[in-house]
């Protein structure tokens, strides 16, 4: 028995190393110069194989690679503020109106196959569609696509924890004497409050990281940081220390969130 | 404090006839309790009485103002939810306060009436904690001022002990009736608990799958029931029943000829109360006297429930008032006068008590 | 009483007036361009059911979706398998609740990164000259052609388990915490076998959880294309070609619009079924 307990805590221990392996190359990598990117025998260890360098993040700050960022922090928080209120009075419909028209379980599994569609299906239709409106290459276009796309996994996500807020506290509101508007704002966004805030983030987070339709949609004057990585490897040298650090730096708001949210993510997928 | 009418009250939930035409009048200034078994509809009325929901037809008068179709808030009614719907975010003073925030009041004011009532329920030392800090009873005694402090002259409490523990719902018992008789308002219990029926035993009307079945005080439901499930959900123990026949044939036992008149599919009913050992080998001409063996001897606080196996459908149950201790298998005789029987048709509705039959009421 | 059934439908206008901004147009348009094609500098013709004998008869499509179902199938299995495997042997092996925690929130990282972003990663990994080979070359070994025709596929697989193992992980964990330690202790008591007591206690449980997270990933992995886009470009050849990137092809490479909207379509419609299948395993 004890030797099944070592081979467990060895496993453990490989798969710890095995994720956080890539991790230490890429934040590594972004540290170097560029020629001691790669070499035999690999320079892993800062100050022993190799001087660390600050010149892949100068890079980012004085090359359009910041503004990169800057773009995908706008468009994901302007789609996400576009989403949000939307999806909440739709996800309050889906679960407290469950047998109304537009309300019902066909309804949101039509919702559900929105969700499930795959980028590669619909990004030359969308793209021709901002092309006829002249919106390529435009804000706008790319901001409202993203909006759509974010609605089923926010009403998805709003509707469960809408489910878990009692009745009785919107009746006792009722009987209180508040209207429709004043439960909503008074007494279900406050206590719906940490369930509003996860979605935000996750819904958030999914457009950060968003890839396809920032690199169709957009252009030369439309690039999210994500968009943004292919240009690096146009030509002979492949800029990798740049990659690394758009990387680390791509990483830093799913790390903030996930410190942040730690307890509700944990619940969204445990189902709590 | 106005008098309630419910006029032919129905109401239909997806298929299912919940309200049967009711009808039902509480007077004024009542402690009115609706018994029922769940499901028997006892919610859905509330609800309707509170304004939360609408009927389907019928009418709710108020004194003699037709009220059926103005909201909650314009009926001066309130509901206490079984779950208390306290609002999670809001501290014990600001739930008190909630209703009183709509209201034309002054901060001063609100202050005066919320602290009024908060010493009233004895909860005015906790009023800055938020529900979660609270213990069930205090949440509720948080649920109840927030209903009294609309100045409401009805409140409704759906199931109000059900989640308070033993000790704690003595004490909610008599809290209500406290608040009743000071506050002049009236108050309808909706439980399926038999002991709130004996806590407050004036004011009962007992449902029973959507309908009202029966209307009276607790001695005039627990003598006469109108109906098998009244007889049985009343009573510290269940009543035994079965049916005439099995008695009738039964060996071995003194069955008086008064009995014998009895249509055999009839029921007989007869409380565990009104069992008592049989000591004297004499035959008594009114009494019902079963021979069997002890099954099971239940001790349960000072009292004893002893489950006889006497050769009918089920085991007889019989309710000692001291502790008796028999072992399983004991031979035992038991008496039963047959003024205390209650007697069924087939169907369980209530044909007459034991004394009827001495009389030669009922008859074949 | 006509008023409480409005009001719901209102409601829900805001966010069907967002989607169908767009919906209603790709679906039409998709529809549209299936039958009718205009070939560059010519006229719009009606094309009938062309389009689908060509389906019928694109052998490349049908490599395509071999490559495809291996690719999202094997993918999925070992995600799962190795997902339930960990998950598992952290609630058994690890019992202080904080040093749990920290292990999840470590696994959970790579899920937090942008596919892009995981795609350069595994790029500076896999690349003939890059982290990988360089290890293999130190130590004296013989290196690897992570991104050659044979094994570009399989690299792609290692790159998403790296990412995505942790979703399963997280799905079937919760289950199993989510079993009283009675049943176990029971299973104790009766000295049953580990293999008996997985059978008897654990199964039924993440039984569910197991379903939804090989459904998920499954759809998730048919219907991303970023790490193909960005680490092989579906080579070398056509070596890793989903149905996914053969569709990117057609529509940015090839531009053959026509035929492209009629794979977008069909895979739409997978997509629905897929969908439904999922929606009714959650029902359970």
């Amino acid at each position: 028995m004890k030797v099944i307990r070592m081979l467990g805590y060895l496993g453990l221990i490989i798969h710890g190393l095995f994720i956080l392996g890539p991790l230490y190359v890429m934040i590594v990598t972004s540290l170097k110069n560029i020629n001691d990117v790669f070499s035999i025998p690999p320079k892993l260890l800062p100050f022993v194989d190799f001087q660390p360098t600050m010149e892949a993040f100068e890079f980012v700050a004085n090359t359009r690679v910041l503004y990169a960022f800057l773009t995908s922090l706008g468009v994901a928080t302007a789609a996400t503020a576009i989403a949000i209120i939307p999806s909440l009075l739709a996800a309050y419909g889906f679960s407290r109106y469950k047998k109304a028209a537009m309300n019902d379980e066909r309804s949101f599994f039509i919702l559900l196959t929105l969700r499930m569609t795959p980028p590669f299906a619909v990004v030359l239709p969308i793209f021709l569609y901002w092309n006829l409106f002249k919106l390529y290459d435009t804000y706008f276009a790319l901001v409202w696509t993203y909006s759509v796309f974010s609605v089923p996994l926010a009403v998805w996500l709003l509707k469960g924890f809408m489910d878990g807020i009692p009745l009785s506290i919107e009746e006792a509101a009722k009987l209180d004497g508040y209207t429709f508007m004043e439960r909503l704002r008074k007494f279900i966004i406050p206590v719906l409050g940490p369930g509003i805030a996860a979605t935000i983030a996750l819904v958030w987070l999914f457009l950060w990281n968003e890839f396809l339709f920032a690199l169709k949609l957009g252009g030369s004057n439309v690039i999210t940081y994500t968009a943004y990585l292919p240009q690096l490897r146009v030509g002979q040298r492949i800029q990798w220390n740049v990659l690394g650090a758009i990387g680390v730096l791509g990483a830093i708001p799913p790390l903030i969130i996930f410190l942040i949210f730690r307890k509700q993510i944990i619940r969204v997928y445990l189902g709590r | 404090m106005p008098k309630i009418g419910l006029v032919n009250i129905n109401k239909k939930y997806e298929g299912l006839h919940l309200l049967k035409n009711v009808n039902l009048e509480i007077p004024n200034n009542t402690l009115f309790v609706i018994l029922g078994p769940p499901r028997s509809g006892k919610t859905a009325l509330g609800r309707i009485l509170a304004g939360l929901e609408l009927p389907d037809s019928g009418s709710i008068f108020f004194d003699d103002e037709d009220v059926t179709y103005k909201g909650p808030n314009q009926r001066n009614v309130s509901l206490v939810f079984q779950d208390f719907a306290l609002y999670p975010h809001l501290t014990a003073y600001d739930n008190i306060a909630s209703s009183l925030l709509k209201s034309r009041l002054t901060k001063e004011e609100i202050r005066k009436r919320v602290k009024e009532f908060a010493e009233y329920l004895k909860i005015d030392h906790r009023l800055t904690h938020y529900p979660s800090e609270l213990s069930g009873g205090e949440k509720q005694r948080v649920a109840i001022a927030r209903a009294l402090v609309r100045g409401a002259q009805i409140i409704i409490l759906d199931e109000p002990f059900v989640r308070l523990d033993y000790k704690v719902r003595e004490d909610m018992r008599a809290q209500l009736y406290r608040l009743h008789r000071d506050l002049g308002v009236t108050v309808i219990i909706l439980s399926s608990d038999h002991m709130d029926a004996m806590a407050f035993p004036d004011n009962i009307a007992f449902m029973l799958e959507g309908e009202i079945i029966q209307v009276g005080n607790l001695d005039a439901m627990y003598e006469k029931p109108t109906n098998l499930s009244i007889a049985k959900y009343l009573g510290l123990v269940e009543m035994n029943v079965f049916p005439a026949k099995s008695i009738l044939d039964l060996k071995g036992t003194e069955i008086p000829r008064s009995l014998s008149m009895l249509d055999g599919t009839m029921l007989i009913g007869f409380r565990p109360e009104h069992v008592t050992l049989h000591y004297e080998n004499t035959l008594k001409p009114d009494k019902i006297i079963l021979a069997g063996k002890v099954k099971i001897t239940e001790i349960v606080g000072s009292e004893t429930i002893v489950h006889l196996d006497a050769g009918l459908p089920e085991p007889v149950r019989v309710l000692i008032s001291m502790i008796v201790r028999k072992t399983p298998g004991e031979a035992v005789r038991v008496e039963v006068d047959v003024k205390d029987i209650y007697v069924f048709d087939a169907k369980g509705k209530f044909v007459g008590r034991g004394g009827d039959l001495i009389g030669g009421d009922i008859a074949r | 009483m006509s008023r409480k059934n409005i009001f719901p439908i209102f409601l829900q206008l805001p966010i069907n007036i967002i989607i169908f901004s767009l919906v209603a147009y790709v679906l039409g348009w998709l529809i549209y361009s299936v039958f009718y094609t205009t070939p560059p500098g010519g006229q719009t013709t009606f094309i009938g059911l062309n389009n689908f004998i060509t389906v019928l008869s694109d052998a490349r499509l049908f490599n395509a979706v071999l490559r495809t179902a291996y690719y999202a199938g094997l993918g999925t299995a070992l995600e799962v398998l190795l997902g339930m495997i960990i998950a598992l042997g952290i609630v058994n092996l690890v019992s202080s609740n904080i040093r749990r925690f920290i292990i999840l929130i470590i696994f959970l990282i790579p899920m937090g990164l942008s596919e892009a972003v995981v795609s350069h990663i595994w790029l500076m990994l896999l690349t003939p000259q890059g982290y990988l080979n360089s290890i293999l070359r130190y130590m004296g070994l013989q290196p690897v052609g992570w991104l050659t025709e044979s094994m570009a596929l399989n690299s792609l697989i290692l790159a998403d388990i790296w990412q995505w193992t942790s979703l399963p992980l997280l799905l079937i964990y919760a289950a199993r915490v989510s079993i009283p330690q009675d049943l176990y202790d029971m299973a104790k008591i009766e000295r049953l076998s580990a293999f008996t007591t997985f059978r008897v206690v654990t199964w039924p449980y993440i039984k569910n959880a197991l379903i939804v997270a090989t459904l998920l990933r499954f759809i998730f992995m048919y219907n991303t294309i970023d790490k193909i886009v960005l680490i092989t470009f579906g080579g070398p050849g056509l070596a890793t070609e989903t149905i996914g990137y053969y569709i990117w092809m057609q529509s940015f490479s090839y531009r053959n619009i026509s035929y492209s909207a009629t794979l977008s379509l069909l895979t739409l419609l997978s997509t629905a079924v897929l969908a439904y299948v999922f929606w009714k395993s959650l029902k359970r």
